[in-house]
């Protein structure tokens, strides 16, 4: 699934960088001007604890150095649990962006709030539980770190796709991390694998 | 021209790809917070623990166990605590009262069991309130097996019981299970009733609590075991059974049962 995945993005971008070629047009990124409400991307990403693939739009802020995507993850099917989807939203923090040779190469890193449901989460405790007797587990935070690779593309619909990896792990795990020593930093990472199409 | 930098581009893509995946290839895909994931190697551990107890009855009479409980995600306690019961050479098995947990994820499960894995003799646990969270009942169930169920050793009878009322959708305990397997049915030595909350406990009203309380006292039943108040007891606390609680794992104390033919003894370890 992965593998096809990645296999997908990679002869994506192989067959726009041969046409781009053949047009001779120097690649410039793209610098559509739109309202900023307006989504810019669509977003999907398989993993990261937002659902076993999920899908959402994206808006561009503060001078393209700011994403904010509201996503959409489904894991029913890919989970022993019955129903398991969740809604969050991603925020994506460019560090730094490098032009070379048509693709832009972005170091990320950001948050994303989660909300997920089962028959036993809550945000706020049904009555017969005294107050505050336990902590909210419906909504979850999840920091994460990256690569973007983006790359203008020459349709007229889509003008252009990036390829990111995420490594991100929870609020959860990251607390008792720090808070223990039995848990080490490096046992609370996961990987995500994710593609946006620019309209 | 055209063909020099496609090549190029090729390279470029070639390289960040690799740059980007290699240090991510070992780690995992996570679906959800709530996900329902169980290594192998942590499946079906109550069956492999009774086997392995089993193994060990030797049609004695006597034994000790450590009662232990609440241990959450104090992992740094939790892990002395093991060692403590490990440094000693006369318990048979470990019970562990419930609350795992914290928050019933599936990454808190494996670091409990990495953890009481560490253990050089078989151990057993009853869920807790904690465990029920999220999927927990769930991972409970694939990590472990049922949540209510009974085991002989040397002659007593342990009925493990599933008393979490809140977070089982305010839904009254199985008391009537409860109630048949706490019968002495084979002229057992004892009969110990192992369950998270106390019926003095906060889930408890007043009527299951003397509901509990009756039916030890009808079914003849000389000691209850528990945890979740996070403070130690043990005492005759209705004038009649004998119940034992243990604190949380960081108040570094657990028990050790000493059972024979007629009689019990329970002691308080300090870690």
């Amino acid at each position: 699934m992965i593998k096809k995945f990645i296999y997908i993005i990679i002869s994506l971008i192989l067959f726009s960088s041969t046409i781009l070629a053949a047009k001779k047009e120097d690649v410039k990124q793209d610098s559509l001007k739109r309202k900023w409400y307006i989504p810019r991307s669509a977003k999907v990403q398989y993993a990261g604890n937002i659902g076993f693939m999920s899908v959402g739009a994206t808006c561009w802020l503060a001078g393209d150095w700011y994403q904010a995507s509201i996503m959409y993850g489904i894991t029913s099917g890919h989970s022993e649990a019955e129903r398991l989807n969740t809604i969050s939203l991603k925020n994506t923090f460019l560090l730094k962006q490098f032009h070379y040779k048509g693709f832009v190469i972005s170091p990320t890193a950001g948050l994303s709030l989660i909300i997920s449901s089962t028959h036993n989460t809550y945000r706020k405790l049904p009555d017969y539980f005294p107050e505050d007797y336990y902590f909210q587990n419906k909504i979850h935070f999840s920091p994460f770190v990256g690569l973007m690779v983006y790359h203008q593309l020459p349709f007229k619909t889509i003008k252009g796709i990036d390829f990111y990896s995420e490594i991100g792990t929870m609020d959860n795990y990251l607390l008792e991390a720090m808070r223990t020593d039995f848990v080490k930093y490096t046992d609370i990472w996961n990987l995500s694998l994710g593609i946006s199409l620019y309209f | 021209m055209q063909r020099r930098k496609f090549i190029k581009q090729t390279s470029i893509l070639s390289l960040i790809s690799i740059v980007a995946f290699i240090p991510g290839c070992s780690l995992p895909f996570e679906y959800s917070p709530h996900d329902i994931k169980v290594k192998s190697k942590f499946r079906d551990l109550t069956a492999g623990n009774l086997i392995k107890i089993k193994a060990i009855d030797r049609n004695k009479t006597s034994f000790k166990f450590a009662f232990i409980s609440d241990s959450h995600t104090s992992y740094d306690d939790f892990e002395d605590q093991i060692k403590d019961i490990n440094s000693r050479d006369d318990i048979d098995f470990v019970i562990h009262g419930g609350d795992l947990t914290l928050s019933s994820l599936h990454k808190e499960f494996t670091w409990f069991n990495e953890i009481i894995g560490k253990l050089n003799v078989p151990f057993l646990t009853v869920i807790g309130n904690h465990d029920h969270l999220s999927n927990g009942k769930a991972i409970y169930e694939k990590s472990f097996g049922k949540t209510n169920y009974v085991f002989t050793f040397r002659g007593c009878k342990f009925v493990m019981f599933d008393n979490i009322i809140w977070e089982r959708n305010n839904k009254d305990p199985e008391f009537e299970w409860f109630k048949e397997n706490i019968k002495n049915d084979k002229e057992y030595n004892h009969v110990i009733p192992v369950s998270h909350i106390p019926p003095w406990g906060d889930q408890y009203d007043n009527g299951n609590e003397y509901i509990y309380d009756e039916m030890m006292v009808e079914k003849g039943i000389k000691l209850s075991i528990h945890g979740h108040t996070h403070k130690y007891y043990f005492g005759k606390r209705y004038d009649q059974i004998d119940y034992l609680v243990v604190g949380d794992t960081p108040d570094r104390n657990y028990a050790v049962i000493s059972i024979d033919k007629d009689n019990y003894s329970v002691e308080r370890i300090d870690f």
